[in-house]
């Protein structure tokens, strides 16, 4: 299939990514890695196999299915393999109760759109539209802008949600695509950033500077987390690099929570960060008037 | 979170602490020997006036109560209804509980056989009797009274002794032909008047024994009050409510009060509320107060459905809210009872703070209100005959259907059709693999309901032409097939109910229900025999989506992909795929659902809805008026289900129907959007006696601000794409689950059940399961 990527899920009826109601497409690969993240079974960029062992009813089909023996039956358990498995599906499209779930399907712009258009009339009476997020669909400009053409066309907005991880070219072919960024800002200091998602965040600040300059509609977004950016000084060191910016918009502070977590046993991955109750009410109120104190438009989500 | 209760006024929660203290069983069964001793005495009589004269005795003997502390008098019981009506009652309800109810269609059948002049050995009385046995097996089902909204605005505004004026002179006026029926409006009218006159005298003689002061002050007010709405219209606002509170009790002592509905009371009541509030007679904390007195009279009515409508267009086409509009929003949300069915009609139009009042409402749970979108249902009630100025008036009658209030004896439950079970016979030429329960009715099984002869699983249904499940070979002919079957079983039960209902004024009148309907004083005629403006019947189809699904799956998998056969299918269903489990999985996994925007399905659907349509749509009954089709299935789906057996959308035997129109239980999988498109591609326009589409969502959807606006732009844009009613469920899996294991910890929780609200544990098992099998939508 020419010009198709593998897509992990498209959600309709999505009311957390950008205005009004949406359908959220998700890209699978990301050039992070962070901590907390709660979409794991997108950071690579090829299939993964999620397999939820609490659904297994040990029936064993899935024995017989996978071409590299990766499923056993031992004493009525089940043993899954990881390191021999390729990801080729055929486990999942034979069971039966959901515990094999193979994620990340080749779609082509125009498969993907067909899915998109069904919702227009949500989107229009509550001025929504479609959001590309991941992974890091900012990777991917090619597919997105042949997607966005379509959407476009038929007068449905596009945002796009990124990590801002990627050199500024692609984001220069997006630009005139793309009605409005979700742009994450996760913490000011470089070596925070780095410790806790695997890279620095100077190339992240920069191409937000270009986008702003640039004349980008964009919403920040600021997952606040404990051990992580939870403090107010860092918090306060972020509202002080957003006031600078001079066409933001609205800012938005997404305290974090342990949705993740389920998914990552799935995946056979251990979760990088200790179960955290979420930042509390307090704080998260403490940090928003910081952020208002800067004359930001913020809000939490 | 954590929807939040309001708190009532002391005065309120002195009436809600002892709203339990009013029961007093010993008073259900008192109807019957009074009414029994009237129609003895006046043996010489018609129908008519014995009816009015049990009545007219009914209310003089009656017990009547007033609660010192109480703002409002009065309280209602259902009475056994026998011999006024052949309805099953159990004499010994705990009026606490749901209360076993239902009509007796055998002896309705039986009764009409001899009204219409049939002979006992004739094929139309042969007719009627096997569609009483389809009814009494869960094939057909027939409900005879109360649907319907009484003209308690022009009662407030004219009167009991305006409307007996009115037919003292139309009594002078009339030929014989309408004399009886108008003496027994007026012996109605009279024994009205002299009800509330023994109101109150109690009201007198309690405020002299009370002793708290401010009762007493109240309980003087409330005399004076009570002698004047004896005859005269209401003057105040606290006069209006009393009255209809009144009216509305007494109707309760004519018939069963299936659900009596109360119009748009808010826009009724308001030029009352406005004069006391410029006069001083009356402050917003007194009015907010009444209104919540009502609503605990109307919450001692379990499963009631009695509807009140709030909002919508006025008749110069602009959205008529105003304060009492909020403050019955906050009057349910102070109550959380299953009682009454707030309705809100909705438009674009629509101020936010009456959305924003609805959210605070429906976070609790209680799926109230319900959401009607006003294009489609004044549509509806025009495509009815309806007039421009009556169909902008629409209000909500039990579940979701629309009536002209006070103009309008639409019998909306006459009839509901099992499709599922219809597709099942087909495959076992009339016979059913289930024999389910006859009888079951609230909580338990009736055992007076089942059928002389125990026809078990060898009793044939009616199959109406002449195929035969193996000479089908392609899915064309499985398709048409089963639409002739739908629209000659419509044509069966709608025949069959006309045939009932040119018996009733003959039968079972109801003159005083006559009175509050306009137009039956006018024409000298009961409302059973046509004496209102309109005049429809309401057929309702139930188990669609399960129909659909089957479909899908047969063309699927037997001409398609090949992969079984029709009689692999009938194999399956008479085993209720036990030894079928592939089978099964094949449907469960590779066969397209209804509700997940899937044309493939959704247009099998809109054909079957369509093709219902065109017997429906045209057809006569004797009162005058038409036969209006509706997609909404009361708690009905449950009920059917249990007595359907398993079919080839992979429904065991036993288990649940779809509910309504809404997508089998727990099969969408694509959030409500997807759902809500499915449901469009249907021309919904057919359903002219109403819809129901249930949405549910998990309690977090609505701990933000910005979903409260999601949800509102869901229905606009369902409305805009020709959408009816909507409706939402908001409490947790867990929650029902707990509720199901320690059910004496959730004696409160109130929840959506399809066209209305009851108490969770008052539910039948099955309707529980059922529930809890919706797909949960959070929103993400
Ligand atoms: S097919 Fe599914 S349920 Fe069966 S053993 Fe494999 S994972 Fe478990
Ligand atoms: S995805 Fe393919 S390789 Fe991996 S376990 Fe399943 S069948 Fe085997």
């Amino acid at each position: 299939m020419r010009g198709a990527e593998f897509v992990s899920n498209i959600q309709r009826f999505s009311l957390d990514d950008g205005p009004g109601i949406r359908t959220t497409v998700f890209l699978k690969g990301c050039n992070l890695r962070c901590a907390w993240c709660h979409n794991p079974e997108n950071l690579k960029f090829s299939p993964v196999l999620q397999f939820f062992q609490a659904s297994c009813q040990a029936c064993g089909k899935c024995v017989k299915a996978c071409p590299q023996n990766a499923h056993r039956i031992l004493d009525g358990g089940h043993v899954f393999d990881r390191d021999l498995c390729e990801a080729c599906g055929k486990c999942a499209s034979v069971c039966r109760t959901g515990a094999l779930k193979l994620v990340g399907d080749r779609t082509s712009p125009e498969a993907l759109f067909r899915e998109l258009v069904k919702d227009r009339h949500y989107y229009a009476s509550s001025g929504g539209g479609v959001t590309f997020s991941g992974g890091e669909p900012a990777l991917r400009p090619g597919y997105i802008i042949e997607a966005a053409r379509l959407c476009r066309a038929e007068h449905i907005p596009v945002a796009l949600d990124t990590a801002g991880n990627v050199p500024f070219e692609n984001y220069a072919a997006l630009l005139p695509h793309i009605d409005l960024f979700l742009y994450d800002v996760k913490c000011f200091d470089p070596s925070l950033h780095a410790r806790w998602t695997g890279v620095d965040n100077r190339l992240i600040l920069e191409n937000l500077r270009a986008l702003d300059k640039a004349g980008a509609a964009y919403i920040i977004r600021v997952p606040v987390i404990p051990q992580f950016n939870a403090d107010m000084g860092e918090q306060e060191r972020i509202a002080r690099f957003l006031a600078t910016l001079p066409n933001r918009g609205l800012i938005q502070l997404l305290p974090y929570h342990v949705y993740g977590v389920g998914k990552y046993e799935a995946l056979g991955f251990d979760y990088g960060l200790d179960r955290q109750a979420p930042p509390s009410a307090e704080f998260m109120d403490a940090a928003l008037k910081r952020y208002r104190q800067s004359g930001l438009n913020a809000e939490i989500a | 979170m954590a929807a939040q209760k309001l708190e009532v006024s002391d005065r309120v929660k002195a009436i809600l602490d002892h709203r339990h203290d009013d029961h007093d069983r010993s008073q259900i069964p008192t109807r019957r020997p009074i009414y029994e001793a009237a129609f003895e005495n006046y043996a010489e009589e018609g129908r008519d006036i014995r009816i009015a004269m049990g009545f007219k005795r009914f209310l003089a003997e009656k017990k009547i109560l007033i609660r010192e502390h109480d703002i409002l008098a009065g309280f209602a019981y259902r009475y056994t209804y026998k011999p006024s009506f052949p309805f099953n009652l159990p004499d010994d309800y705990d009026p606490l509980y749901r209360p076993p109810a239902g009509i007796d269609t055998c002896q309705e059948a039986e009764d009409a056989i001899v009204a219409n002049g049939f002979a006992a050995d004739s094929v139309e009385a042969g007719e009627m009797r096997a569609f009483a046995k389809c009814v009494s097996k869960w094939f057909y089902k027939h409900w005879e009274t109360g649907h319907i909204i009484p003209g308690y605005e022009m009662l407030i505004n004219t009167g009991f002794g305006g409307l007996a004026n009115e037919a003292r002179q139309r009594l002078a006026e009339a030929d014989e032909s309408r004399k009886p029926a108008l003496r027994a409006m007026l012996i109605c009218l009279e024994a009205a008047s002299g009800y509330i006159l023994r109101y109150a005298d109690f009201a007198r003689d309690l405020a002299e024994k009370t002793e708290t002061p401010a009762y007493k002050a109240h309980l003087v007010e409330m005399e004076a009050s009570l002698r004047h709405i004896a005859h005269g219209p209401a003057r105040t606002f606290f006069e209006a409510v009393q009255l209809i509170w009144l009216a509305h009790e007494m109707l309760y002592a004519e018939s069963f009060p299936a659900s009596f509905s109360f119009g748009r009371m808010d826009q009724y009541l308001y030029p009352f509320y406005v004069n006391d509030l410029k006069s001083g007679k009356l402050t917003d904390a007194e009015a907010a107060d009444i209104l919540d007195a009502l609503w605990i009279k109307f919450g001692i009515t379990l499963h009631g459905y009695q509807n009140i409508t709030i909002g919508g267009l006025n008749e110069r086409g602009e959205y008529a809210s105003n304060e009492l509009t909020i403050m019955m929003l906050r009057s349910s949300r102070k109550t959380l009872f299953d009682q009454p069915l707030l309705c809100l009609r909705y438009h674009d139009s629509m101020p936010d703070d009456v959305w924003e009042e609805s959210v605070e409402l429906l976070k609790t749970g209680i799926g109230l209100p319900a959401i009607f979108i006003d294009e489609f249902c004044i549509r509806a009630k025009k495509r009815m005959g309806h007039s421009a100025e009556d169909a902008a008036n629409y209000a909500l009658v039990g579940c979701v259907e629309m009536a002209c209030p006070g103009k309008e004896y639409a019998k909306t439950e006459a009839l509901r059709i099992n499709t599922g079970k219809i597709l099942e016979i087909m495959f076992f030429n009339g016979k059913s693999n289930c024999l389910g329960s006859t009888g079951i009715i609230g909580n338990a099984v009736d055992q007076s309901l089942k059928l002389t002869d125990d026809h078990g699983e060898d009793y044939v249904y009616p199959l109406f032409t002449g195929y035969r499940i193996d000479a089908i070979d392609d899915f064309r002919a499985m398709l048409d097939w089963y639409k002739e079957e739908l629209k000659a079983h419509l044509a069966y039960a709608m025949t069959s109910i006309n045939r009932l209902d040119s018996a009733l004024p003959k039968c079972y009148p109801t003159p005083f229900l006559s009175v509050l309907i306009e137009g039956c004083i006018q024409n000298g005629k009961d409302v059973t025999a046509g004496g209102a403006k309109y005049n429809n019947s309401g057929v309702n189809l139930c188990g669609l989506p399960n129909v659909a699904d089957s479909l899908a799956a047969i063309q699927k998998l037997v001409f398609t992909d090949k992969r079984y056969t029709l009689k692999d299918f009938q194999d399956a269903m008479k085993a209720d795929y036990v030894g079928y489990e592939d089978m099964l999985d094949a449907i469960e996994h590779d066969c397209p659902k209804f509700g997940n925007d899937v044309s493939a399905v959704d247009d099998i659907m809109a054909e079957l809805v369509a093709a219902a349509e065109s017997v429906v749509n045209g057809f006569g009954n004797p009162r005058g008026g038409h036969w209006q089709m509706g997609l909404y299935s009361v708690e009905d789906h449950v009920k059917m289900g249990i007595n359907t057996g398993a079919l080839p959308d992979g429904k065991r035997k036993g288990e649940a129907l779809a509910s309504a129109v809404s997508p089998v239980q727990g099969k969408d999988v694509n959030g409500p959007t997807a759902a809500v498109n499915s449901l469009l591609k249907t021309d919904l326009s057919a359903a002219t006696n109403g819809m129901v589409l249930d949405i549910k969502f998990s309690p977090s959807f609505f701990d933000k601000t910005s979903h409260h606006r999601a949800l509102r732009m869901l229905i606009q844009a369902y409305a805009q794409q020709g959408g009816g009613e909507i409706q939402f469920n908001v409490v947790d899996r867990e929650t029902l689950l707990d509720a199901q294991i320690h059910p004496e910890r959730h004696k409160d929780l109130v929840v959506r059940v399809s066209g209305f609200s009851a108490y969770f544990t008052s539910l039948i098992r099955e309707t529980q399961d059922e529930i809890i099998k919706r797909t949960e939508h959070a929103g993400v």
